[in-house]
């Protein structure tokens, strides 16, 4: 398993008093397997998210990636985790407006310590259908193209796996298609594990397995 | 039904009014921070400027309530000559009921205790001054219930009694007399600012100048005349007869109203209040810079909002209409807080008036400065504001701007020009700072942007470095509004105590040796050999005896020079103008003394030689002299020399520095020209020691009882501690001016910060860890703020170096504590915000950017 959640629970304190936002989820996704997770607004996606990414800690359970137990890991080694072996996609993209293409693309590279970034940034950005377009900044690129340099520098790092958040909520279909079906090609070529959270059963289908988010707890879907 | 929905107006007016006032006070309660930002900045940006304007209203309601008591009469005529009958007739003529007493004041020398001092000796007819009182120490007044002054009686400044050791009852020689302290003055309404702490004055009868023979051949005595009028209230309502009455008057004589007299009491704090005036402009321009990125940031949050208002039927000019009243509703706010607060700065000011006005200043209320206040405080952020909302709402409803929306852009730069100029009263100085202001912008930005270009194209090793020196390029909005602000800042912060530094250089002199101890004057002609034996003598350093003949300018070229004192001067005018109607002193040498070097001609072709005194002399002008009145080399003059008319040709126009103490001439005729000429002399005692001084003084009064000498080093102190004065307020003002431009760079950093908020959620994501986070915020902006620091403390001493180099002909000094404490100062509290806000900023939580899919 590239992924394992063990009984993550996850709450936060509010005026009203506590929310138990996640209730002893629990899962796995195994290496180059893709998994959805579907789910209504408020059913804690985006919390799992921040907790599979390291960007939030669990109250309870444990989260293992690699077999490495979250838990043992500071902030640096969480940071590092992230530079190194998860991939970040996000339905606005999300990329630095004051960098072109490849300087997104290469950051990403930068971060690991790569030598190498720019040429490798270039040849990616070949890869996902923008070989003229590299110079340009995001206020220059269409939607799709914005999303194709995010999977870009998301594949950029050769990650284990890729968290992607509802990635084509922000596409027109026939774009979302496309720029969807480029996201599942470079996975599979480049054998990396993926996450996706979506309110599209379009996209879910695409996946190997659905789970389903409801009220904090996941009701496991069948596995395609 | 087409023709009614063309027509339709969109609801009643009022009620589209009443609607458009209720969503900009909703706009106010809903983007509080910009609110609240905007305020503060309007608030400060006008602090100064309201500070300023409301002191200047004081002093001014406050001469204008005791300008009679200033002048002492109605009216009064002055010169350096002694009036004559006609002249005063002449004023009779105009105003028939009038009253003439005589008064006149001259300097003198006194001893008393082995200890001796220069004195202004003042003298009227009985009964005058017509207003105003003198308030002696016994409590007696004059005019009032003070016994008339006999012939050998005299009051004394309370300077006198301390610095001699008088007391009332004590005899005192005076020139050749002596006389008895009848009582001290404790108040003084006509007390002369200028001269009052190096010659103390001494009130007395004119019977009492008659008995000591006070006025001899070339005293410098001040003439005047004053009249009372009993049917007229105020004369500057006569204007037309007040001017015909100036014209009727040779230059030579001075026409003073309570009005005039009032300016001319004023005029040195008028000066101080323009000089603050303009400081205070520097903080209002770097609100102005944090005004304009606040709202076009604001702008840019609110196109989403003009779009949906035009879609569901809110007409473009009514969208129009809503910004400007949210932003006046704002600048009212600003605008009153401002003149609630700039109230606190009245006490300071109002203290430094004192080494200025002879007068204490009473708390009145002017309702100008609050006009003045208030229509810049609502018109500057509205010009600056106009175009950009224009802009936004024309691309939000994806409309063209029409001509006049293009270039209302330029409304705010001819604003700041016109109030550039109301606050100098003087072209020269509004161009000067104008001229600096653009510069500056032209120069610095433009240097600094190909600086962090070429740094881009070094391609740092590090990865912070290099993402940082490519955001501060590529947000280039935020960058040049933190280094405008940072820059101007630092250069008025650096450039004032830079020039009080140059200018104390330049009064104090390199070394104190060099300068003279004590200036002579009013040496009759027959008392120059007596004098230099003295000096022999007593082993005293007599140096620069230099002739001195009164005249008065009367063509040049043939051409009558005179010129009318008009109301509504600019201070380059009225300088001109009051410099032009002076008599003058002509002076003859052979040639250049040490402070004096030739700019533009020849060297005096040696002593005059035409017997019969047809040919014009050769004269020699100084520089500034020249180009006030208009002189060029080969220029004929024809002055005026007791009635006999004398001709001299320009030969060379020379620089004088004047702080060397020296006796100086605007004037100086070839030698042989003028030897015959009734005169007096002038000269100089070199270094001498404290300690001896004073007998020095004695000594020489006792032998020359009549000759004059000023304390120079006395002088020189008085004039630093005025310098100091006027430092010091240029200093309070230029401290607000930084912490305006602090306030801006809070506010951009804040915005920025935030703006950037899912950038730095992203760059934490993406596996940057908080530290280097922090690391980059801080390089960035600490990196951007030291540069622009940096940057003003060079151009501040760029401009010092320039302007000691152009208007003091002097030295440059430079003084390497000043831009490093000032450096070091800005960066480090600018560090301090940033150090705030970037702490807060970098804590931001990576899952905001989740937030967008739930």
């Amino acid at each position: 398993m590239i992924f394992e959640v063990n009984k993550v629970a996850k709450g936060f304190d509010t005026p009203k008093g506590r929310l138990e936002v996640l209730k002893e989820i629990t899962f796995s996704v195994a290496k180059a397997e893709s998994v959805a997770i579907v789910g209504r607004s408020g059913s804690g996606k985006s919390t799992l998210l921040s907790l599979l990414c390291g960007l939030e800690r669990a109250d309870s359970g444990q989260l293992k990636f690699d077999n490495i137990d979250y838990s043992t890991l500071s902030e640096d080694g969480l940071t590092s985790l992230r530079a190194t072996k998860i991939g970040m996609i996000f339905q606005q993209f999300h990329l630095l407006s004051h960098l072109k293409a490849w300087e997104n693309v290469a950051l990403a590279l930068e971060l690991k310590g790569d030598k190498e970034a720019k040429d490798k940034a270039f040849n990616i950005l070949k890869e996902v259908g923008l070989s003229n377009r590299e110079n340009h900044f995001p206020n220059q690129l269409s939607g799709g193209e914005q999303q194709r340099v995010a999977i870009a520098r998301s594949i950029a790092i050769n990650p284990k796996l890729i968290l992607a958040d509802e990635p084509s909520g922000s596409l027109d279909e026939s774009t979302g298609d496309e720029i969807m079906n480029l996201m599942f090609d470079l996975v599979e070529k480049h054998e990396t594990s993926l996450l996706v959270v979506t309110h599209s059963d379009r996209l879910a289908k695409k996946c190997s397995r659905i789970l389903t988010m409801q009220n904090g707890s996941l009701v496991q879907g069948a596995s395609l | 039904m087409l023709k009614n929905l063309n027509n339709a107006k969109w609801q009643s007016s009022s009620g589209s009014i009443s609607l458009i006032l209720q969503l900009a006070l909703k706009e106010i309660r809903n983007h509080r921070r910009f609110s609240f930002f905007f305020v503060i900045s309007v608030f400060f940006g006008l602090l100064g400027l309201t500070g300023i304007e409301t002191f200047k209203g004081l002093v001014e309601s406050n001469l204008q309530s005791r300008s009679k008591e200033l002048l002492g009469a109605d009216l009064e005529i002055s010169s350096r000559f002694p009036i004559k009958k006609e002249q005063v007739d002449q004023v009779q003529n105009y105003f028939p009921k009038s009253t003439p007493k005589t008064s006149l004041s001259l300097f003198s020398m006194t001893s008393f205790n082995n200890l001796s001092r220069l004195i202004q000796i003042r003298a009227q007819d009985d009964g005058y001054p017509f207003y105003g009182v003198l308030v002696l120490g016994s409590g007696a007044k004059y005019p009032g219930d003070a016994d008339r002054l006999k012939e050998d009686e005299v009051w004394i400044y309370p300077e006198i009694a301390n610095q001699l050791g008088v007391k009332i009852g004590d005899i005192m020689p005076i020139g050749n007399s002596e006389y008895k302290v009848k009582d001290i003055v404790e108040q003084d309404v006509q007390q002369s600012m200028q001269t009052g702490a190096i010659a103390p004055r001494v009130y007395m009868s004119m019977e009492g100048i008659d008995r000591g023979k006070l006025i001899q051949f070339g005293s410098t005595v001040s003439y005047k005349v004053g009249f009372k009028f009993s049917d007229v209230q105020v004369v500057d309502d006569y204007e037309d007869k007040i001017d015909q009455l100036k014209k009727s008057y040779d230059p030579t004589v001075r026409v003073s109203t309570p009005t005039s007299e009032e300016d001319q009491v004023g005029r040195t704090l008028a000066y101080l209040g323009d000089f603050l005036g303009l400081v205070s402009l520097v903080a209002m321009f770097l609100a102005s810079v944090g005004i304009i990125y606040l709202y076009q940031a604001h702008l840019r949050y609110k196109a989403y909002d003009f779009t949906v208002l035009h879609a569901i039927g809110m007409p473009r000019f009514s969208i129009f209409k809503f910004s400007l009243i949210h932003l006046i509703i704002l600048s009212v706010v600003g605008t009153l807080l401002s003149l609630l607060f700039g109230l606190v700065l009245i006490p300071p000011l109002k203290s430094l008036s004192a080494s200025f006005l002879p007068i204490a200043l009473e708390d009145t209320v002017s309702i100008k400065p609050f006009f003045i206040v208030a229509f810049v405080g609502i018109l500057s952020p509205l010009l600056l504001a106009f175009p950009l909302a224009k802009k936004a709402i024309a691309t939000a409803t994806k409309s063209k701007l029409s001509l006049s929306d293009k270039i209302s852009w330029i409304g705010w730069p001819i604003f700041f020009c016109i109030l550039s100029f109301y606050v100098a009263q003087s072209y020269i100085v509004s161009g000067a700072f104008l001229g600096a202001i653009i510069l500056f912008l032209l120069i610095v930005l433009p240097i600094l942007r190909l600086t962090l270009k070429f740094l881009e194209g070094l391609t740092p090793k590090n990865i912070m470095l290099r993402h940082t020196i490519l955001r501060c390029s590529r947000s280039w909005a935020s960058t040049s509004a933190i280094i405008l602000s940072i820059f101007y800042c630092s250069l008025v912060f650096n450039l004032i105590p830079q020039l009080r530094v140059n200018l104390e250089n330049e009064i104090s002199v390199d070394d104190s040796r060099e300068r003279p101890s004590l200036f002579l004057f009013d040496i009759q002609e027959d008392q120059v050999e007596g004098l230099r034996k003295f000096s022999k003598e007593n082993n005293l350093p007599l140096k620069n005896m230099s002739p001195m003949v009164r005249a008065r300018l009367v063509s040049i070229n043939d051409d009558n020079y005179e010129v009318e004192l008009d109301k509504g001067l600019t201070r380059e005018e009225e300088q001109n103008a009051r410099f032009r109607n002076r008599g003058m002193n002509l002076s003859y040498a052979k040639g250049l003394n040490p402070s004096e070097k030739m700019l533009e001609g020849e060297e005096f072709s040696g002593q005059y030689s035409d017997p019969d005194f047809l040919k014009p002399a050769e004269i020699s002008i100084e520089t500034r002299f020249a180009a006030r009145i208009g002189i060029k080399i080969g220029d004929l003059l024809e002055f005026d020399v007791l009635g006999m008319p004398i001709k001299g040709i320009v030969k060379n126009i020379r620089s004088v520095r004047w702080t060397s103490f020296m006796p100086n001439f605007f004037i100086t005729f070839q030698e042989g020209f003028l030897n015959d000429a009734p005169k007096t002399f002038l000269a100089t005692f070199g270094h001498l020691e404290d300690k001896d001084k004073d007998q020095i003084q004695t000594d020489l009064y006792k032998s020359f009882p009549n000759v004059s000498a000023v304390d120079v080093g006395r002088v020189v102190e008085r004039i630093v501690v005025v310098l100091g004065t006027m430092s010091k307020a240029l200093l309070l003002m230029s401290m607000l001016t930084v912490v305006v431009g602090l306030l801006v760079i809070g506010f951009i950093i804040n915005h920025q910060l935030l703006v950037r908020q899912k950038d730095i959620a992203l760059e934490k994501m993406l596996g940057i860890s908080k530290k280097d986070l922090l690391f980059k915020v801080r390089l960035e902006f600490l990196g951007i703020i030291f540069s622009a620091a940096a940057c003003g403390v060079l151009c501040s001493l760029a401009m010092s170096y320039a302007l000691s180099f152009f208007l003091f002909d002097g030295l440059w000094a430079f003084d390497i504590q000043l831009p490093v404490i000032s450096l070091f100062a800005i960066t480090a509290v600018g560090a301090i915000t940033v150090e705030l806000i970037a702490r807060k900023s970098v804590n931001t939580q990576a899952a905001v950017l989740f937030r967008d899919s739930d």
